[in-house]
């Protein structure tokens, strides 16, 4: 136990000296509950930062593969035709920032750096053998749809200064927000290039009676089926034998 | 009021589900149909991922025929044993569905093919349905022939492993009600509907079966294929939503209690124009659905 405030101490004498350089970042709650009356939310968090300088939080949902197909005529119907599927896509994304859009656009390797705005998320697909111009197009409609989705933002937050080098950015998440590992960054930008950082992690998950459904149909799936058919047998022979059809 | 959907994992407004219920629930009441083939186009209308709303229907159909059976077999109308057999078909027939699903599913067919099978399944027999009802209301009564069913003639009567169903007074091929349930099967499973109007006629027209048998035996047979798909698409895909089945089958019941009572109250030949207007009008949406361009020709699919 001493040794560890020990080591604790020592990290903190080492961290200190270089004020300047710092940004601290909280957020309000460590985990989103997602019950059954859930109906979206908000994740604020709080940080410092060295007033000379400018900040970028981003906050991304868990990864997933996503598949943005396009529909075209075939025999009269209109049906999916092509397709192109990108990996590692953030399910959710949004982000903040003290630059306005000149200043950033200024910066392009910041910008793709620490993944700023819709447009430097790096989504490529698996296998590159569409041409570039259909690769941009599904790109583009992939996050427009994200967008409509309210996963992704459609412009830049901008941090609320509460008192010089102390913040307060607010995100929104959706109704049917995806769940999972969501990761907060913060970055510390002089001059165009990232001074400090800091990522904490948000926990986006159902509880209570949804999270024991949801395990339970995740863990033990046969279990789950039967326990859904006995549901409906009772249920309906409960509404044969007290509501009388006759 | 929002619901949070625990597998689906989505947030839906609760009234909407709870009146689609009822919805589906007093036409099951009025017209003595499951309803199903309505309740699975809305719940893609709302924006339930078919894999859900298919997988949850086929856990739906299990309430909503278990109901219906216990009626019918209150009253000796169940022929159990040619059920049986056809349960046989139905299983093969499910687990086809099951294997054709997750096929269009990865090729993103899947809502293409449930609208196309829609439009062929509810046109045919909506207009089938308006020919009769407009004939029935207009007093001019048919002649009914007497059609021999299919079981009778010549080739489907050499068929091999016949079987006596004494309740039915038929001696025919099991080849012929297992085939039949490979057809029930694969519609719960892939477009999640107990195909009552596509079963009934089945029975009658190819098997033969008296019609005063067919409602309730068809009803037996769903129960355990609709059961064997349920796990099935638990098992294999994970659709199925307790949350949401639980929310229909409460409005079904609800509506199928309203249903009923008004039924009393209609004449059947008014009531069975109306049924098929409203089948023709879901097969028109369906059709606008895909023949017009879309207003977004991209779609998103997030695995």
């Amino acid at each position: 136990m001493r040794f560890l405030f020990l080591t604790f101490a020592v990290l903190c004498a080492f961290a200190v000296p270089s004020r300047a350089d710092v940004m601290r970042l909280e957020l309000a709650e460590g985990r989103v509950d997602i019950t059954t009356g859930f109906n979206g939310t908000s994740v604020v968090l709080f940080g410092t930062m060295d007033t000379s300088a400018d900040i970028v939080v981003t906050l991304k949902g868990p990864e997933r593969t996503m598949i943005v197909r396009r529909k075209g005529k075939f025999l009269g119907t209109w049906m999916n035709r092509d397709s192109i599927e990108f990996r590692r896509v953030p399910s959710y994304y949004d982000y903040a920032v003290t630059m306005d859009n000149a200043e950033l656009a200024a910066y392009p390797a910041l910008l793709e750096e620490g993944q700023i705005g819709v447009d430097n998320l790096g989504l490529y697909p698996e296998d590159e053998d569409e041409s570039e111009q259909m690769i941009d197009v599904f790109r583009d409609s992939l996050i427009s749809q994200m967008q409509r989705k309210g996963f992704y933002p459609i412009k830049a937050h901008s941090p609320q200064i509460l008192s010089p080098g102390f913040f307060k950015v607010v995100f929104e998440l959706p109704p049917g927000v995806p769940t999972g590992i969501y990761t907060v960054e913060g970055l510390l930008v002089k001059d165009g290039s990232v001074t400090a950082r800091e990522s904490k992690t948000l926990q986006v998950g159902q509880v209570g009676f949804n999270a024991r459904v949801y395990t339970f149909g995740e863990e033990h799936s046969f279990f789950y089926g039967i326990f859904a058919i006995l549901m409906a047998l009772i249920s309906g022979w409960a509404a044969f034998t007290f509501l009388r059809r006759d | 009021m929002q619901i949070y959907l625990p597998i689906a994992e989505m947030s839906v407004p609760a009234e909407s589900l709870l009146f689609l219920g009822v919805a589906v629930g007093f036409l099951s009441g009025v017209f003595g149909v499951g309803g199903g083939f309505l309740a699975t186009p809305f719940l893609l209308f709302m924006g339930i991922p078919p894999a859900i709303a298919v997988g949850t229907q086929a856990n739906q159909l299990i309430a909503t025929s278990v109901t219906g059976v216990l009626g019918h077999w209150r009253r000796g109308n169940v022929d159990f044993h040619l059920g049986g057999i056809m349960t046989i078909g139905g299983v093969i027939g499910a687990t086809f569905g099951i294997f054709v699903f997750r096929m269009l599913q990865h090729f993103g067919h899947i809502d293409i093919f449930i609208g196309i099978s829609y439009v062929l399944l509810l046109g045919t027999i909506g207009l089938m349905m308006l020919f009769e009802s407009v004939q029935a209301v207009l007093n001019r009564s048919k002649v009914t022939e007497d059609v021999q069913a299919l079981s009778q003639k010549e080739f489907f009567r050499n068929l091999p492993y016949k079987i006596r169903f004494g309740k039915s007074r038929l001696y025919m091929s099991a080849l012929l009600p297992i085939g039949v349930g490979v057809l029930g099967g694969f519609m719960v499973s892939v477009l999640g509907i107990g195909g009552g109007f596509v079963m009934v006629p089945a029975m009658i027209y190819i098997l033969g079966m008296p019609s005063l048998l067919v409602p309730g035996t068809s009803l037996y047979q769903i129960i355990f294929i609709s059961a064997f798909s349920c796990i099935l698409h638990a098992v294999a895909n994970g659709t199925v939503d307790v949350i949401l089945a639980l929310v229909m089958i409460v409005g079904g019941v609800v509506g199928a209690q309203i249903g009923v009572r008004l039924a009393k109250r209609i004449k059947g030949a008014p009531a069975r124009v109306a049924l098929a207007l409203i089948i023709i009008g879901v097969c028109i949406r369906m059709m606008v659905a895909l023949f017009i361009q879309p207003a977004d020709l991209y779609s998103l699919d997030i695995r």
